[in-house]
């Protein structure tokens, strides 16, 4: 090469012909990022599954560790202990995934067409109300159902049903099965809420008023028009909450770890605890690839890729259907839905955290002390009050440092990625970014955070063991939460014409001042909005961060977790209320900035 | 002194080649329009010139020095080929009021605070835009939207003006007196000006040359007088004129000195007294016509009344007529001046006579000859 044509490379002016865009700079950056981040976890995840991590010479004689084996495989799949650690688990997160569902596609679908299409009263209440029980944290419920069905045979104090009744409730109503499927699907009942509430709302009321100028009934209106035309979103709510419902960690560790009933998710928890790796990398696949080609077979007949649905919040004017003798009792049910699984686990575990003595419902038992009090060795061991305890304080602090970090970080990142994409319109580059992004909706958190576990284990290279650090956490967050971050930074970009650009480019003005000044005042609103409910999901979460927190690094979340299974549950609500406040008021500013809520 | 020399200029997107083999001299100092269907290939051209578009193949040069030269490995930023561009959507910077937005603009200029005043002030003055300074773009109309891109334009002082189809997105009425102002802008600046639109009566109101492309391919390059009156084949005889040319499909019958068309179904079409020898018997053609350069005969002998009125359509100081053969095989559209066509109505029955044309050859689409022009 020329010395000039050197120096004019370097120069980057007249000789670059095709490397000028800067697109293509960070389209290179995104997917070396990427792959080190997504990729390879799940490469090396698959990887590993296939050799002897440490546990291997336990099992089988002259085992050599790192070496290729099946043996994991058949220790999960077809072996003495396959029924204990993968069939029963499995059978219970699909039965646990299958009533779950049903319970919130079948409520979910009739509060949505009450509140879209009927002419019932307080509309805008309830379809406020209703979405609440999906805002707050998933385990919400399953602690209140603790606080009313805990019996005394599985120790700890007891719940509101035995002080009334005098009995211990039934097992199968405590724990396992039956509370897991209710928490959980009153969790999705706002899910399935929402998405058939788009459904219902984009229905052209005209296609029913022509079948009732033909004199069709209601019921057979709603039968031969409305519920073919929502069926798509109907069999697509099914497909996703049931899918979600087979990575839920959270309500199943709480409601069924202390009776040994044990889910896909929390068995993988448990392997990976335990470090048994390669037995919870096998499990982790099958649930990763079990959920991976549900989305996929959804998407196929969505004919399209649907990610999330969005609430717009338009409303729609239309002549509303008549109740009539169904009014009241429809409004009754929904009161009562509101008032126990809305308000009730909230005021439960408020009533809860006053209890000076859990579990003794009387007024003189009631006390401020789990919240401000001193440290009373008479008392949860001597744990101070919630904003007197050091351990709490420093949960509180990183939880929001970490939800912040990760929100910016995030929306960041999601701007970038969102002009990549778009700039690359029609490129392979731009397709495989968007697709990589898209990968981790598909792996279940508990998996996710087991991966990043022993990745980040050791170090790689130039980059050290991360695991015990902050920045751990805040990577792991900002690679889940990616979807959702640059899907707004591409729903953002498209929103830009590309011509607002090229004047600037053709007026010579650089690309980081094009960016700051154009492109990102532009896209900052939309952005905001996805930083603010990265900012919600990444305060509530568990199952992602769960495995890989350490004393110094503890969450709100992880503390409940830790209090729980100490028993110390006043502080546990506590926290967990805190977090409803924090998740309510990001939600609420969310609102008020008019952004779109995305799930 | 700016021309622009295009040679060899390929593009393609994909397996589509939107630019095939391009040679083109626009000269200092002229308006020269880019004309065609959507998909032609025009705006894609004028991006090529812009930089904002990489050719594959190909060279283009200002007044001799390439800025883009795939043979040399040359390919200037758009910033540094000192043109301005003004879009089909203005893309006014929605952020910025009408002030920043022209501002703007001079980011890169390195000119002084007070010196960009003056610039944005002189420029807002000589696009009317006064009283406007502080508005937001949303808060103004299509027009005056338009006039802060031009004005945007200008102030950088480029040496080439490149125009997107500026005007599509306005009203008739806004786009009659918008182009009357790019024209003087034009006279004023004497700056190159490249204009794309797919309007051919924009193409004709504004150029010094139109470039007539179709298909990636240039159909022609003329005046807009050229372009109008001789087009040099079919596709600019059908593309360019409104109401559109007629086209009479036939083979070439010479009689008695007259030139006639025979339709498909035997039916004899008289065209022109004048003969050309050139003109094979049998050669399949398509004579195309020009609305107004048909003339209606009223008083002529019954057996020259072959056309029957279809419908009349009143433009104003025009009149449309829609003739229609006995045996419909044959339909033209006529237009001619109010005060001559009196008492026509439909259902009438009357005589032609073609004043003047063009004859292409049907297979190659290209003009042979030309008839009845002085």
């Amino acid at each position: 090469m020329h010395s000039s044509s050197i120096v004019k490379l370097i120069q980057g002016g007249n000789s670059l012909l095709y490397v000028r865009k800067p697109e293509k700079i960070m389209a290179v950056v995104f997917i070396i990022l990427l792959s080190g981040l997504v990729l390879f976890p799940v490469a090396y995840m698959i990887q590993n599954s296939f050799v002897f991590d440490e546990t291997g010479p336990r099992y089988v004689r002259g085992a050599v560790i790192g070496e290729w084996t099946l043996f994991n495989w058949i220790r999960v799949v077809h072996s003495n202990i396959s029924n204990s650690i993968f069939y029963k688990p499995a059978l219970n997160s699909l039965s646990i995934s299958i009533g779950m569902t049903v319970i919130a596609l079948t409520f979910g679908s009739l509060f949505a067409w009450l509140v879209v299409r009927a002419d019932l009263p307080w509309k805008p209440f309830f379809s406020t109300v209703l979405i609440l029980p999906y805002i707050v944290p998933s385990w919400t419920i399953a602690l209140a159902w603790l606080t009313v069905f805990r019996s005394e045979k599985y120790g700890g104090t007891p719940g509101i049903w035995l002080a009334m009744t005098g009995h211990n409730p039934p097992d199968w109503l405590a724990f396992g099965y039956l509370p897991i499927v209710i928490s959980l699907g009153v969790h999705y009942i706002p899910y399935t809420f929402i998405i058939l509430r788009g459904a219902l709302a984009n229905i052209d009321s005209r296609l029913e008023e022509s079948a009732e100028l033909l004199k069709a009934g209601k019921l057979r209106i709603l039968a031969k028009i409305t519920l073919p035309l929502v069926l798509p979103s109907l069999g697509s709510a099914f497909v996703l909450t049931f899918s979600k419902g087979l990575g839920e960690f959270a309500t199943q560790a709480f409601l069924g770890l202390p009776v040994r009933f044990y889910t896909f998710s929390t068995r993988i928890y448990s392997s990976l605890s335990n470090q048994m790796y390669a037995e919870g990398y096998v499990l982790a696949m099958i649930l990763i690839t079990t959920t991976s080609t549900i989305v996929f077979f959804n998407q196929m007949m969505l004919g399209k890729r649907k990610r999330y649905v969005t609430i717009s919040g338009k409303g729609s004017r239309r002549k509303a259907v008549e109740l009539r003798k169904w009014k009241w009792p429809m409004l009754a049910v929904l009161l009562t839905f509101v008032v126990i699984f809305v308000f009730g686990p909230l005021l439960l575990l408020g009533w809860q955290t006053l209890m000076r003595y859990d579990g003794q419902y009387n007024l003189s038992n009631l006390t401020l002390h789990y919240w401000i009090g001193k440290a009373n060795t008479n008392l949860a061991d001597g744990q101070p009050g919630i904003f007197r305890n050091p351990s709490i304080l420093n949960a509180i602090g990183n939880s929001l440092k970490m939800a912040g970090t990760t929100s910016i970080i995030s929306g960041f990142i999601g701007i970038l990625i969102g002009y990549t994409v778009v700039k690359g319109r029609g490129k392979l580059y731009s397709r495989v970014i968007e697709s990589i992004t898209f990968m981790p909706y598909l792996i279940p958190g508990i998996a996710f955070g087991g991966i990043y576990l022993t990745i980040f284990a050791k170090s790689w290279g130039p980059i050290p063991s991360l695991y015990g650090t902050f920045a751990l956490l805040i990577i792991v967050c900002v690679i889940k939460y990616l979807p959702y971050s640059s899907s707004a930074g591409i729903a953002a970009m498209h929103q830009i014409d590309p011509s607002l650009e090229e004047v600037a480019v053709v007026h010579n003005i650089g690309w980081i001042a094009r960016f700051r000044k154009i492109v990102f005042p532009l896209a900052k609103s939309g952005i905001l909005s996805a930083m603010l409910l990265t900012f919600i999901t990444t305060m509530r979460v568990l199952d992602l961060v769960i495995l890989l927190v350490t004393p110094k690094t503890t969450l709100m979340t992880s503390i409940i977790f830790r209090y729980r299974a100490q028993d110390f549950t006043q502080h546990a609500s506590g926290v967990t209320l805190l977090i409803v406040l924090i998740v309510l008021i990001g939600h609420f500013i969310l609102k008020k900035l008019g952004g779109k809520v995305e799930l | 002194m700016s021309t622009i020399k295009i040679s060899n200029l390929i593009k393609s997107f994909g397996k589509t080649e939107v630019i095939k083999d391009m040679d083109l001299v626009i000269k200092d100092g002229w308006f020269v329009t880019f004309l065609g269907p959507s998909g032609c290939g025009k705006t894609t051209t004028l991006r090529c010139i812009s930089g904002l578009e990489t050719p594959d193949k190909g060279m283009i040069t200002v007044d001799g020095k390439a800025i883009f030269s795939s043979a040399d490995r040359i390919n200037l930023p758009p910033g540094n080929r000192s043109l301005g561009l003004v879009f089909q959507n203005y893309a006014l910077w929605p952020h910025m009021t009408v002030k920043q937005n022209i501002n703007f603009g001079l980011y890169k200029s390195g000119l002084t605070k007070e010196e960009k005043n003056q610039k944005v002030s002189h420029s807002i003055k000589v696009m009317g835009l006064d009283n406007l300074e502080e508005r937001y773009p949303h808060e103004l109309s299509g027009g005056q939207q338009q006039r802060v891109s031009v004005a945007r334009m200008v102030v950088v002082e480029p040496k080439i003006l490149l125009f997107d189809e500026p005007l599509s997105n306005l009203d008739a009425k806004l786009r009659m007196k918008l182009r009357s102002e790019l024209k003087r802008l034009h006279h004023e600046l004497k700056a190159t000006t490249v204009y794309v639109t797919h309007d051919q009566v924009e193409a004709l109101a504004l150029s010094d040359q139109i470039v007539v492309m179709n298909e990636g391919v240039i159909q022609q390059i003329g005046s807009p007088y050229e372009v109008y009156h001789y087009p040099k084949n079919l596709f600019v005889a059908d593309f360019v004129g409104n109401p559109q040319a007629n086209l009479i499909h036939g083979k070439i019958k010479k009689s008695n000195n007259i030139l006639g068309v025979l339709l498909a179904n035997e039916s004899k079409i008289k065209i022109t007294p004048e003969l050309d020898d050139e003109l094979e018997e049998d050669k399949e053609v398509v004579i195309n016509i020009r609305p107004e350069d048909i003339k209606i005969l009223r008083d002529c002998n019954d057996s020259e009344k072959n056309y029957e009125i279809y419908a009349t359509q009143p433009m104003g100081s025009e009149i449309l007529f829609h003739l229609i053969t006995e045996n419909k095989e044959l339909e033209l559209i006529l237009k001619i001046p109010e005060d001559q066509s009196l008492n026509l109505k439909a259902d009438m029955k009357v005589g032609i006579q073609i004043t003047r044309g063009n004859i292409m050859d049907k297979e190659s689409g290209n003009l042979i000859t030309s008839f009845g022009f002085k």
